[in-house]
């Protein structure tokens, strides 16, 4: 009897010494992530402050040497607080809606170092954003300083993360900063056309039904003729109609989407497992352009492949009939299997965007006066790709080669054909 | 058989000795595959091996036939009169062996210990390694060049703890989802930023996101990259059984997959 109570008595011991280490790590646990986070909204506060100040600043200034510390001061301070913003748990309606403002203004700050926004144009928006940002920075402040009061402000955050009606001050600051937003950054032109494009405004053809969109599955993969067949709609929150066909045939199983409005494929994948067999990169190519051609892209170019562990992945652009430039912008990405150069999946969601082509002036430019004395350019083409404004422009698609330690880097650099500006320069491995 | 024809016949039958077993270099090395930009693998590695021991190729030997290894290979062809496509096909193959060495043990050696090394001719080859980090490349991937390996891995991380119980489908549009987050501008500009932005998911306050991701997560994941996306643009995603968030059910809905809800 003895030795049992004795054995009680050591176990309930080491229980207690256990738990108590236990809270103790909690305690620990939680007190860093209070330093943590009050330290990240301490750091946002301050910066908050700088921000108002440095779009004060750059609205003084007509001189653009002037102007463009202060610039350069609101394109960090708002990028720097977004990613203050973006480490706290807050409510997500409001640090959504605070990101998106913070990175409409570095954007704006940016354009205008860079000269892109007229002065008119500048100085009303910096007015609108100095009054509001004003205004915002006191209601952050009551805030936070309400929430850093508290005695575990983190377990609060974490609770308004997760919950459908947030506390009073983070849905009004959330409601604020969206009407910031939408008074001081209205979406441009070219803005609202890309956002249509995205929700494929443009297609308007006849709705399909469901059969229709099982029909054009099997037209399109006749290999699939006989699979088994589930047919979904999408749910009404969907920026566009589609149908969701998954399949399953065999060793295959997969999806295909499908817009509603005229049946367009928007992406498919197969999964099945590829085997050790392997054939060569001519051959894979061979059958990804007669796969193309069999969907009907007849005005695609395969311009790169890349081999995978058990796939090749290549990119087929779209190239225009007058002037054969390349679109970047409207491309299709296929997917085939090493062991036979089956098509496992295809993704043609930025092809059936279809983007509208400007006409546009080509003025001469030479590249020798135009690239240091040690670059060559390897390969000139024409080819579109959009502007910071999102504006497709037409420039020249340069492939060009510098030696660097002699070793020859190779670099993509697209350049506008009318104002010879950079739009792209991407080194190529 | 007399004394003279004996010492004759020794030396005659060791060279048909040495005949029968001597293997000329042949392109037989190579696979009977065309080599060319985008491939990797061991080909790939014998190719940048043999360039650069004939002092055509002076970047790194790791089997990734980037443009790098194909303007070596141009330069190559153009000094031997080969056709100039960049192409390592079978008469470009033929000549490379003719003119160069592949010391094929001590370049693999080399790379299975993440050695550093070069492949030059007439350099004494313990003269070109420097010991490296001792751990051989994970693997070898493809990305499209504005992803590192780094982007593969996290997100692989991310898609395993999160959904590696789904179907494939389901776990490329967990990918899409972090990638279509990034293009979104009320979301962090980075894959890190998105997947360790506090409360967005679960396997990063779970801690399975450590989980060793398996190659069906790192394959859902390299589609997403490419461009993939089962979710037709969604932002977010929930279980509907386990889900604790109030809020997340007041998202517009546009798909389900396996046993997520994808949602705008």
């Amino acid at each position: 009897m003895k030795i049992l109570s004795s054995v009680l008595a050591i176990g309930l011991i080491v229980m207690g010494v256990f738990l108590f280490q236990s809270k103790q790590s909690e305690t620990e646990l939680n007190r860093h992530l209070r330093a943590q986070y009050t330290e990240r909204m301490s750091d946002a506060s301050d910066k908050l402050g700088e921000l108002e100040i440095a779009v004060q600043k750059a609205s003084v200034f007509n001189e653009p040497s002037a102007q463009a510390e202060p610039l350069e001061d609101i394109w960090r301070l708002s990028s720097e607080i977004k990613s203050d913003i973006a480490t706290l748990p807050l409510q997500r309606d409001f640090s959504n809606e605070w990101m998106n403002y913070l990175g409409r203004l570095g954007d704006f700050a940016k354009m205008k170092s860079e000269q892109k926004v007229p002065e008119d144009k500048w100085l009303k928006v910096a007015a609108n954003v100095s009054r509001n940002l004003d205004e915002f920075s006191n209601e952050w402040e009551n805030a936070t300083t309400d929430l850093l009061a508290q005695k575990e402000p983190y377990k609060e955050w974490r609770k308004q993360v997760a919950t459908a009606k947030p506390a009073e001050n983070w849905s009004g600051l959330a409601k604020n900063v969206k009407s910031y937003t939408e008074s001081d950054f209205p979406l441009t032109a070219s803005e609202a056309d890309v956002q249509k494009k995205r929700e494929l405004k443009h297609i308007d053809e006849k709705e399909i039904t469901k059969q229709q969109a099982v029909d054009q599955f099997k037209k399109i993969f006749p290999q699939f003729k006989n699979a088994k067949v589930v047919t979904t709609k999408s749910k009404p929150g969907a920026t566009y109609p589609f149908y969701h066909v998954q399949f399953q045939e065999g060793i295959r199983i997969g999806y295909a989407d499908f817009t509603v409005k005229g049946g367009h494929l928007l992406s498919t994948l197969v999964e099945r497992p590829v085997s050790k067999d392997r054939i060569g990169p001519e051959v894979i190519k061979e059958k990804a352009n007669q796969a193309a051609k069999s969907y009907g892209f007849d005005d695609v170019e395969l311009v790169e492949s890349r081999e995978n562990h058990s796939v090749w992945h290549v990119t087929f652009i779209r190239v225009t009939p007058e002037n054969k430039a390349r679109v970047y912008d409207d491309s299709i990405q296929m997917k085939l299997a090493k062991d036979n150069g089956e098509v496992l999946g295809i993704s043609t969601m930025e092809y059936i965007q279809k983007e509208t082509l400007p006409s546009q002036k080509v003025v001469d430019i030479n590249w020798s006066e135009f690239f240091t004395k040690d670059v060559r350019v390897e390969n000139e083409a024409f080819a579109y790709t959009d502007n910071k404004e999102l504006q497709q422009r037409l420039c020249y698609d340069l492939l060009v080669v510098k030696e660097i330690n002699n070793i020859p880097e190779t670099f993509q650099v697209l350049v506008d054909t009318e104002t010879k500006e950079v739009l792209k320069t991407e080194p190529l491995s | 058989m007399n004394q003279s024809k004996k010492w004759l016949a020794w030396p005659l039958t060791f060279c048909l000795l040495s005949m029968s077993l001597y293997t000329p270099q042949s392109i037989s090395a190579f696979s009977g595959q065309v080599i060319e930009l985008g491939a990797y693998g061991e080909d790939v590695i014998e190719l940048q091996a043999r360039l650069q021991h004939i002092g055509f190729y002076k970047g790194r030997i790791d089997g990734d036939f980037g443009y790098g290894t194909y303007w070596a290979l141009r330069n190559f062809q153009e000094q031997y009169g080969l056709p100039i496509d960049g192409l390592a096909g079978k008469d470009t193959k033929a000549k490379l062996v003719s003119v160069s060495k592949y010391h094929k043990e001590f370049v693999q050696t080399q790379i299975k210990q993440g050695n550093q090394f070069t492949h030059y001719g007439n350099v004494p080859l313990d003269q070109q390694t420097k010991k490296g980090t001792g751990k051989r490349k994970a693997e070898q991937v493809q990305l499209p060049s504005k992803y590192s390996e780094r982007d593969l891995q996290l997100m692989a991380n991310a898609v395993y703890g999160e959904a590696r119980g789904e179907p494939y489908e389901g776990q490329v549009a967990v990918a899409a989802v972090i990638l279509n987050r990034i293009e979104d501008s009320e979301f962090p500009n980075s894959i890190s930023g998105v997947i360790f932005q506090p409360g967005a998911f679960t396997a990063v306050d779970d801690g399975q996101i450590w989980l060793t991701p398996n190659a069906r997560a790192k394959e859902a994941v390299l589609d997403a990259l490419n461009g993939w996306d089962p979710t037709e643009n969604a932002l977010y995603y929930f279980n509907p059984v386990t889900a604790t968030s109030d809020w997340i059910w007041t998202r517009p809905q546009i798909k389900t997959i396996g046993k997520h809800i994808f949602c705008n």
